[in-house]
């Protein structure tokens, strides 16, 4: 093998490892928050516990916890990127309020910037160009 | 088929479990889609994920919290266990104990989770069901711990032996421990915000 080319792989490695310490890091959501996020933008105004479950049961095909949602969108409240707003009790559910979460800028800057750390980690994989699962 | 209302313990265990502000939320959540059709099976599973995650969220968050009533709960029991073992000889040695020594030492052991309950519960107040269950828990790796340091120990009895007798201590002060802590402290209210924890923070 060429010195060149030995050099290009052990960048592509290092480069791919400095991405996922990134993502181990603050800067970048995990699996899991990032569906509840995706989830959360995808809703917009009508965002709030039950249709967020549902959305991810329906792209992702597995039962969802509502507890753990729940857990996930404190978290993220906790770390300013989602903000929450009581509703109004209604007879529906017992007479108890709906608790709404929107997205807020910061919490777009690092879905966007998990994206793209993302997207730098998909780009040229020839196993998912080629359909090999 | 489906019953008209969600298992009511189910709903009961969620709003009373109070380990965050959003249980109420939770519960009309379960409720909404409860009447969408969802089982009962599934308002279970749903009432039980969000008890054992908002458990642990809370301990994560008070972890120094949760140490304090590990500690305390052992320390507690450890001195019932310790104390009730020489009460046992001393009374036995006075010939007041010529029947049911055992029963006596359980007595004491008992004695020892309700005090040690009620300790943990008027220590931690905010957050009184997530230490308990964190206290609980303790007493259960205590209990495991004792089935096999008492196996190392005594090479004669069977562990079957042991293992039952540590079951039966536990289950005695377990009992003790949820008397003390659940039914002799005031229950935050359903919904209701947590009270300010009165013991400095960590």
């Amino acid at each position: 093998m060429a010195p060149a080319q030995t050099d290009q792989i052990y960048l592509r490695t290092l480069y791919f490892f400095v991405i996922v310490e990134e993502m181990n890091g603050r800067g970048h959501f995990g699996e899991w928050e990032l569906m509840v996020i995706l989830a959360l933008m995808r809703l917009g105004d009508d965002a709030y516990g039950v249709p967020i479950c549902r959305e991810i049961e329906e792209q992702t095909g597995r039962e969802v916890a509502v507890g753990s949602v729940y857990a996930t969108l404190d978290r993220l409240v906790e770390k300013g990127f989602v903000s929450s707003q009581m509703g109004e009790p209604t007879a529906e559910r017992g007479g108890r309020a709906k608790r709404y979460f929107r997205i807020t800028p910061p919490g777009v800057r690092e879905v966007r910037k998990t994206q793209r750390a993302l997207m730098n980690l998909w780009n040229g994989l020839s196993q998912l160009e080629r359909g090999i699962g | 088929m489906k019953p008209a209302k969600p298992p009511v313990l189910a709903t009961w265990l969620l709003e009373h479990a109070r380990f965050s502000t959003t249980d109420s939320v939770i519960a009309g959540d379960l409720l909404e889609e409860f009447n969408r059709g969802r089982s009962a099976a599934w308002y279970w599973r749903q009432v039980l994920v969000a008890i054992v995650v908002g458990c642990t969220s809370e301990v994560r968050h008070h972890r120094g919290l949760a140490a304090r009533a590990v500690l305390v709960t052992w320390a507690i029991n450890y001195g019932a266990l310790m104390l009730g073992r020489e009460a046992m000889i001393e009374l036995f040695r006075h010939g007041l104990l010529a029947y049911h020594p055992q029963l006596a030492h359980w007595a004491i052991c008992f004695l020892g989770g309700l005090v040690s309950g009620l300790i943990v519960a008027l220590l931690h107040r905010g957050y009184r069901n997530a230490m308990l269950l964190a206290g609980a828990a303790a007493l259960l790796g205590w209990a495991l711990m004792a089935i096999v340091i008492l196996k190392a120990g005594s090479l004669h009895h069977p562990l079957l032996q042991i293992a039952g007798a540590t079951i039966v201590y536990y289950l005695v002060v377990l009992s003790g421990f949820a008397i003390g802590g659940f039914f002799f402290t005031p229950s935050p209210k359903p919904g209701a915000p947590p009270t300010r924890d009165p013991s400095p923070a960590f």
